[in-house]
């Protein structure tokens, strides 16, 4: 039982530290964009924060999107082979 | 002098006549001696005469090489996965299915390339046959029904194209498919290149034939996914690469592809089906780059299925050797098995950076490519949507495949890392994703021509971190703060669901109004036919008019008359 907390509690320090260089590494991303002179095509993607955005934004409306084709396209595993099997 | 696929085709069908002491020898050599061959073929080609036509099976095409090593590389790679694999008809198999995928790089005309094409159908087929189980055969059937009306297809359109152009060779062909739209200028060969392109799609897994792919590679063994992943899809594009480059159709197909890919492998549970639907993206990548037909997208395609290759092998290898380990094929079933499965949890995490272009591995210097394609070309929809799609892989391949399986909640399964050739696999396939991201002349020395492209800028660099990093930071946020990505036990609809379940039905529903109209028919028909069998009866039957039995002096006697009356009639006449 004493083990299980200590892994418990060992594990949230190491999610915890995880989030910590993440946040950090995300900072740094961001803020290196201001320094770096970005070639862009486009006019828009010259922007230091435009790709830190769009990768957000992408990722929340791919999210968004398959989640509500959910409904539509999800069934219960059995659904193609109880069907084999019923005929 | 022979053509190079020949040494895995002829070896592979030996393969279970050779000693089993001797075979993992056979299997560990036949890729190395194979890519060995192709490293150092003969400078002179070599013609085959069939029929009316010259054979041309040891043609280089532009591509040829980096195709070819890449194919060997990864039979190589799948072998050693599978040296202890019992079933030694699935090496065999997968050996034919490499070494005519690499016959197909080599083909220097269509009919070549038609019978490798059909070889591989084959191969793969009895590859997804392996994996065992009742669904493996039933995937395996419908994968075999896809696969030969592809080829149907493509012979079709190969036909047409001789008739239409004389000649058997494989030439570019700038496909415009404006020119259906106009009836007056239709030539034949226009119709061949298109039936040629269809076949050659349906291979590439574009839709609306999409779904037999993430159908039937599941289904597999641990091994046999891994010859699945490299060689069908990938010589699709070779082929696509070869013929049809700069086709713009092509863009919005593969654009399609990419999305689909993504959107699928978000909902889906099962492991390898998740990176199944991956390939189905990455295979996108690699179509819009041909349909943008430039040197450097031509470029980027050929190394992005180079590093692609290499990184599914191996991300479908830590897929497989979970599955051999705990026997679990679906997300929502593992979880925190990193604690013992280390070496598959950290050559995992590198084919999950690969797929995901991340810096510093094989991804990231050829999809900049294909990407960079994009922006020169002043394609800003298209460049739009590839980094989107950029951001989407690594959601759903880069942190998706790995945290679900070896990190998320603790499943309580603690299996230890696979045999020991499947750790050297990975370790290998591992190695191969970050070499060339470190020293990306590596791949670019197989290229053609020289490569005028630097992938490692500053300004490339900050924004493939910043886009990859906030979309990770979107799917942390999400798995931290909300339910949404929690994985259910549900399968997915595709596009199979037409053939699986509505054909299906559409048939038992004809056949049911059949049987009734059957029914129908045969009730009034036995009504009519017992009325005509009276009347037929009152004639024919015992001792009616027609049925009475006449002595045969009778007839002597109408023959004497009828012959009289004609003697009569002739002297009369004279």
């Amino acid at each position: 039982m004493v083990t299980k907390n200590n892994d418990k509690n060992k594990n949230q320090q190491l999610i915890k530290t995880c989030w910590t260089w993440f946040i950090i590494s995300l900072v740094v991303s961001f803020a290196s964009g201001f320094f770096v002179h970005l070639h862009g095509e486009f006019g828009i993607d010259e922007q230091p924060w435009f790709n830190a955005i769009y990768g957000f934004i992408a990722c929340l409306a791919i999210i968004i999107v398959s989640k509500s084709l959910g409904p539509l396209v999800k069934r219960p595993e059995k659904y193609y082979s109880s069907d084999e099997e019923g005929k | 002098m022979f053509p190079p696929s020949l040494i895995l085709i002829i070896g592979g069908l030996l393969l279970p006549l050779i000693k089993p002491s001797y075979r993992p020898h056979a299997i560990i050599l036949l890729p190395l001696l194979t890519l060995g061959y192709i490293w150092n073929l003969p400078a002179t080609s070599m013609s085959i005469e069939f029929l009316d036509f010259l054979l041309w099976p040891m043609a280089l095409h532009d591509y040829t090489l980096i195709f070819a090593t890449v194919f060997a590389l990864a039979a190589f790679a799948g072998g050693l996965f599978a040296l202890n694999n019992k079933n030694i008809t699935e090496i065999a198999a997968g050996y034919v299915y490499a070494g005519s995928a690499i016959g197909a790089t080599f083909a220097g005309d269509y009919i070549t390339l038609f019978i490798y094409w059909e070889v591989m159908a084959i191969g793969s087929t009895i590859v997804v046959l392996c994996g065992g189980t009742a669904a493996a055969r039933k995937a395996a059937i419908r994968y075999a029904y896809m696969h030969f009306l592809g080829g149907v297809i493509l012979l079709a359109g190969i036909t047409a194209y001789i008739v239409a152009n004389k000649e058997i060779a494989i030439t570019a062909i700038n496909f415009n498919y404006e020119i259906f739209f106009n009836e007056a200028t239709v030539t034949l060969s226009d119709y061949a290149a298109l039936l040629i392109l269809i076949g050659v799609l349906i291979n590439a897994a574009a839709p609306p034939f999409s779904a037999w792919l993430a159908d039937a590679y599941p289904e597999s063994s641990p091994s046999g996914a891994v010859f699945l992943s490299a060689f069908t899809t990938k010589t699709a594009v070779f082929v696509l690469l070869t013929i049809f480059s700069g086709s713009k159709i092509l863009i919005p197909i593969g654009l399609f592809m990419i999305f689909y890919g993504i959107i699928y492998a978000m909902l889906e549970n099962n492991i390898r089906r998740i990176l199944s639907y991956s390939i189905v993206n990455q295979v996108g990548f690699m179509v819009v780059g041909v349909g943008i037909g430039t040197e450097l997208a031509e470029f980027g395609v050929a190394t992005h299925a180079f590093c692609h290759i290499i990184y599914k092998a191996l991300l479908l290898m830590s897929a497989g050797a979970v599955i051999y380990q705990t026997g679990k094929h679906k997300c929502s079933e593992v979880g925190g098995l990193y604690r013992t499965m280390r070496i598959t949890t950290i050559c995992g995490i590198i084919g999950a950076l690969a797929i995901s272009a991340f810096p510093f591995t094989s991804g990231f210097v050829s999809k900049s490519m294909v990407t960079s394609a994009s922006a020169y070309e002043g394609l800003a929809f298209v460049w739009f949507m590839l980094a989107a799609a950029s951001a989407g892989v690594f959601l759903h391949a880069g942190i998706k495949f790995p945290w679900f399986v070896f990190f998320q909640k603790d499943s309580g399964l603690r299996p230890k890392d696979p045999p020991r050739n499947m750790n050297y696999a990975m370790i290998f396939l591992a190695a191969m994703c970050i070499l060339p991201g470190i020293f990306p002349d590596f791949l670019y020395k197989l290229l053609p021509s020289e490569v005028e492209y630097e992938p490692y800028t500053a300004a490339h660099l900050v924004s493939q971190f910043q886009l990859l990093l906030f979309a990770g930071l979107v799917f942390f946020l999400f798995v931290q703060f909300t339910n949404v990505l929690k994985r259910t036990e549900t399968i997915s609809l595709d596009m199979d669901w037409f053939y699986r379940v509505f054909l299906k039905n559409l048939l038992l529903i004809c056949e049911s109004a059949i049987a009734t109209l059957g029914k129908l028919f045969v009730k009034n028909f036995t009504c009519f036919y017992n009325i005509s069998l009276k009347k037929i009866y009152k004639l024919h039957g015992p001792g009616s008019i027609l049925a009475r039995s006449w002595p045969i002096s009778n007839t002597v006697l109408y023959a004497t008359i009828l012959l009289g009356m004609f003697l009569m009639v002739y002297f009369i006449s004279n």
